[in-house]
């Protein structure tokens, strides 16, 4: 084996030097160096080169082209990375640097939407879906050169679920509380270097996924901190690079602190082309670190930086320009965010013995006609208009459209701006309008309040055109943003609130097994009425049922017929009332190939080993 | 003189225990803290929050808190920064530098222009001359530091004359050559610091014109003048020492601001600064970070005053430290 190997890779070899003579020959009369379709192999030369031979079980990339060595990608971010300790990580900025520094065992693919295998080649699930078989591929090394083995899963596993380090990967892994008060993890065995098993207690629908969010640190690193109990003080921002030891398409270069993060190629990296040509393309990626968004924005309209995440505001103007600039702006359709108006509907009392809700207003919002006619009141085609600057659309499910597993937009009931259906709504239930006033079955004036968070100026937008299309109905709705610490414990813990306007974002996945937290009745996320000791609610009880059998079976069919049941129990019931989502842009230079944004994290560069120039970059 | 020095640093310690005690209630009596931004993500756990905030001592009473902090400040240690889990001490050294080189730069320049500028205009007041300083003066006044700032940006991109931002080229700076590297950073720093400088000009150059125009018009002035002293002697040595003896106060509250006056401007010019590091600190909740910032500002602020008390003796043999 190792004989046809090491023959693959000389072949490997002199083609990849024929391409260089034959470029040096042509290079004055061909306009575009870049390689061309059906071209066998990658052209240009990789500084710093690659080590050792390409592993034996390499990951071959199919879906993307075959590109060229060299260059160095520069891309503005926001704020400093807060850690490079991938396990630790709990910030934006730190989370998508660990995407590029290190690996997982199971990945998701960000433009398929579906699980693919990264350092495990595969698994296997027993018939009791108790014991799941990975085995990682043949020849795995870290970036130092050291072989990466099933000591290396053991001892990330073992930091993911040591209760002294706070990670936020743990709780995947808890299956129930042990008659020691401790909870159950399931166990680990080592089979050989390459395999390992688990053993659960009951089954788990996404365990391979929960597998998959481990971050594989080295072990040969990282062991005495473990045992010195200081793993929580490894890997900050402090460390030398040549300590930060990685299994990701790069390594870390340098760190200046609020000014740049440099990395640099992975020379054991242990995915290849579909040609067989090892990856990444890149020399290396810099990310300057730009606090304010006009800036970045100049910096990338001046060829500073390579790749933009667009702002709804900045669209029109950068798509104006696109034909005469350098770049392209790709967009993407509605993006992952959703935007949603909650009525608390949470019946308990606080400590001081007074409810939450004021009753009177209490029994509006728990009428379910009530939340319908509100629906129907806003005019989710405006709100794209004014607010999104005409970049998004309305948004019926729970999921955004760009979910494309599990949206259900087709199944779920729609609210379309339609104030006669709003009328008749509250006219059933005994609201009444007076000189433009709306006033319910007892009398009272319906008037309450919206907050939502100061800090971001367009839920406050859309909270106006709200406010102004309530008061067509008669409503005096009243607008109060609080700084978002205030929202969070209003609906955490005060419970004080009339009404918020909040969105989601996604977990990758985006499978319904993510948002237990939201759609069970005792979730903490289950903002209008949490943490319920037992359903509140027939149709809250269905969807807690509902979703179990989503995550009990494995069939992807079956899990969507629940799924979709529980949507149309969600859009029904008008819990949380969905409003609009984004759209996505994104722009790179026209140089940039295989240039394929997502709207998951992280959205320019999932696929950043296969991201390359298709001509030699100046500078 | 001495035991003026020492009485002023004597009362340091008290005032710092009241400003660190004030700061730490204010940011224990701010809805939420630190990890609460977590909560948007809809899978994050109650076992996981709790222990981060265990973990990082957000658990206690204020006093229980506030004691814990001060007995180790006492001992130097500001602990580690919530965000970066670095002591607090590290973070901070490697900011200060690079904001005291802006500030220090803005204040050369504006101090340069302001008085030279202001006394021009106080001698030649109603002239020509006064009125431009006093077009400059104004628009440095009122123009908004974002605006300014951004406009400067905007001038960068456009002449490509400067960097539109960072202190630093970070793609040649590991090759260049220790002078390459420093006339580097002064072409970085040239654009803030006029940004810094020219609100600060603007003001001083304003208090400039003014005492110029008064202390002109003092009895001694013209007694000089009667004595057949050449106008320059005049202008130059009796009026102008008199004059800038207010200015020598204003001088030391500007060394206070020395770390706290370029906030906005490091955000738009990207300049990795304390400024920017404190503020995001306090958005953040981010206590040992707020904490040791608001001691080294306040700690800046006395010694500012101190300085201005002493050159102001210095200058001014008619005042006497007692």
């Amino acid at each position: 084996m190792s004989k046809w190997s090491a023959m693959l890779t000389g072949v490997a070899l002199i083609g990849a030097a024929t391409a260089l003579v034959t470029c040096g020959g042509c290079s004055g009369s061909k306009k575009d160096g870049a390689p061309k379709a059906g071209k066998t192999t990658a052209i240009g030369t990789p500084t710093p080169g690659f080590a050792g031979e390409t592993p034996k079980g390499a990951y071959k990339v199919e879906d993307m082209d075959v590109g060229r060595y060299g260059g160095r990608l520069v891309l503005g971010m926001p704020g400093n990375p807060k850690s490079f300790n991938p396990i630790l990580a709990n910030d934006v900025p730190s989370m998508d640097i660990a995407t590029l520094l290190f690996a997982t065992c199971y990945d998701y693919h960000r433009l398929k939407q579906e699980d693919e295998p990264s350092l495990c080649e595969k698994y296997e699930r027993s018939e009791d879906g108790l014991t799941y078989t990975f085995t990682l591929r043949e020849g795995l090394r870290w970036s130092d050169g050291k072989p990466l083995t099933t000591d290396d899963f053991e001892f990330s596993y073992g930091i993911v679920t040591n209760p002294d380090i706070a990670s936020s990967v743990k709780d995947l892994f808890k299956q129930g509380v042990g008659a020691d008060g401790k909870p159950i993890f399931p166990t680990f065995e080592k089979i050989d270097d390459r395999v390992f098993r688990f053993k659960l207690t009951s089954k788990d629908v996404l365990f391979h996924v929960s597998v998959g969010s481990i971050y594989v640190v080295p072990k040969h690193k990282w062991e005495a901190s473990v045992k010195a109990g200081e793993y929580a003080k490894q890997m900050t921002i402090q460390i030398d690079p040549k300590d930060l030891v990685t299994s990701g398409p790069f390594v870390l270069k340098s760190f200046r602190d609020a000014e740049s993060v440099v990395l640099e190629r992975n020379p054991h990296y242990w995915k290849v082309d579909r040609d067989g040509n090892r990856l990444p393309y890149l020399d290396g990626i810099m990310f300057l670190i730009v606090p304010d968004f006009n800036a970045t924005l100049l910096r990338f309209r001046e060829g500073k930086t390579d790749m933009l995440t667009v702002r709804p505001e900045d669209y029109e103007a950068l798509k104006r320009r696109e034909a005469k600039a350098d770049y392209v702006v790709k967009d993407l359709g509605p993006s992952f965010s959703t935007n949603y108006l909650m009525f608390n509907l949470d019946q308990r009392s606080g400590k001081d013995g007074k409810p939450f809700v004021d009753p009177m207003k209490q029994k509006w919002f728990q009428n379910k006609n009530f939340r319908k006619a509100i629906s129907h009141a806003i005019d989710r085609e405006g709100l794209v208009r004014t607010v999104l600057n005409g970049r998004g659309q309305p948004l019926w499910s729970f999921y955004s459209p760009a979910n494309t597993k599990w949206s259900a937009a087709d199944v779920v009931e729609k609210y379309p701006y339609d104030l006669d259906k709003a009328r008749a709504y509250l006219k059933g239930e005994g609201f009444e309008t007076r000189d433009g006033t709306l006033y319910d079955a007892d009398g009272n004036k319906v008037e309450f309040t919206m907050i939502t968070n100061s800090e971001n100026s367009t839920r406050i937008a859309m909270l106006n055109v709200i406010q102004d299309d309530l008061k067509k109905l008669g409503i005096q709705a009243h607008i109060r943003p609080v700084p978002f610490n205030d929202v969070v414990s209003s609906i955490r813990d005060l419970r004080n609130f009339d009404a918020v306007l909040l969105g989601w974002g996604t977990a990758i996945p985006p499978d319904p097994a993510q948002s237990k937290n939201v759609m069970l009745s005792s979730g903490r996320s289950h903002g209008w009425h949490p943490q319920q000791e037992k359903p509140a609610t027939e149709w809250e009880a269905r969807m807690d049922e509902l979703l179990f059998e989503n995550i009990g079976v494995y069939d992807y069919a079956e899990r969507k017929k629940y799924s979709e049941e529980m949507m149309r129990i969600f859009s029904d019931q008008q819990p949380q009332i969905q409003l609009v989502v984004a759209n996505a842009a994104f722009a790179a230079r026209k140089n940039l190939g295989n240039f394929k944004p997502s709207g998951l994290r992280p959205e320019l560069f999932w696929n950043a080993e296969s991201l390359y120039f298709k001509t030699p970059k100046q500078r | 003189m001495w035991t003026y020095i020492a009485r002023r640093f004597l009362a340091v310690p008290p005032l710092l225990l009241a400003v660190s005690f004030l700061t730490y209630a204010l940011l224990y009596a701010a809805p939420g803290d630190y990890f609460t931004r977590l909560e948007e993500d809809p899978s994050v756990t109650a076992e996981y929050m709790a222990q981060l905030r265990t973990q990082y001592g957000l658990d206690g009473g204020l006093f229980t808190r506030y004691w814990h902090w001060l007995v180790n400040a006492v001992h130097f240690d500001f602990g580690h920064s919530f965000r970066f889990d670095v002591p607090v001490f590290d973070l901070i050294t490697e900011r200060l530098s690079n904001t005291l080189l802006l500030s220090v730069a803005s204040l050369v320049l504006a101090w340069g222009l302001a008085l030279p500028l202001g006394v021009l205009a106080g001698v030649h007041q109603g002239r020509l001359l006064d009125k431009v300083v006093g077009f400059i003066s104004f628009f440095g006044l009122s123009i908004p530091r974002v605006f300014f700032s951004l406009l400067m940006v905007m001038f960068a991109a456009t002449t490509k004359w400067f960097p539109v931002g960072g202190m630093r080229d970070q793609i040649y700076w590991d090759v260049m050559t220790p002078w390459e590297q420093f006339v580097d950073v002064a072409h970085h720093l040239v654009l803030p610091a006029i940004v810094i400088g020219t609100t600060q000009t603007a003001s001083y150059m304003r208090q400039m014109r003014a005492e110029m125009v008064e202390t002109l018009s003092k009895d001694f002035v013209r007694t000089a003048k009667a004595k057949g002293l050449a106008h320059w002697q005049v202008v130059y040595k009796h009026a102008f020492g008199n004059a800038v003896n207010p200015l020598i106060t204003l001088f030391g509250y500007s060394l206070a601001a020395l770390l706290a006056g370029s906030f906005l401007v490091e955000i738009v010019f990207a300049w990795p600064g304390l400024a920017r590091l404190t503020v995001d600190a306090v958005f953040a909740q981010d206590e040992p970070v707020v904490m040791a910032s608001v001691i080294m500002a306040t700690t800046m602020l006395v010694l500012g005053n101190l300085v201005a008390d002493l050159l102001l003796a210095f200058v001014d043999p008619r005042i006497r430290l007692e």
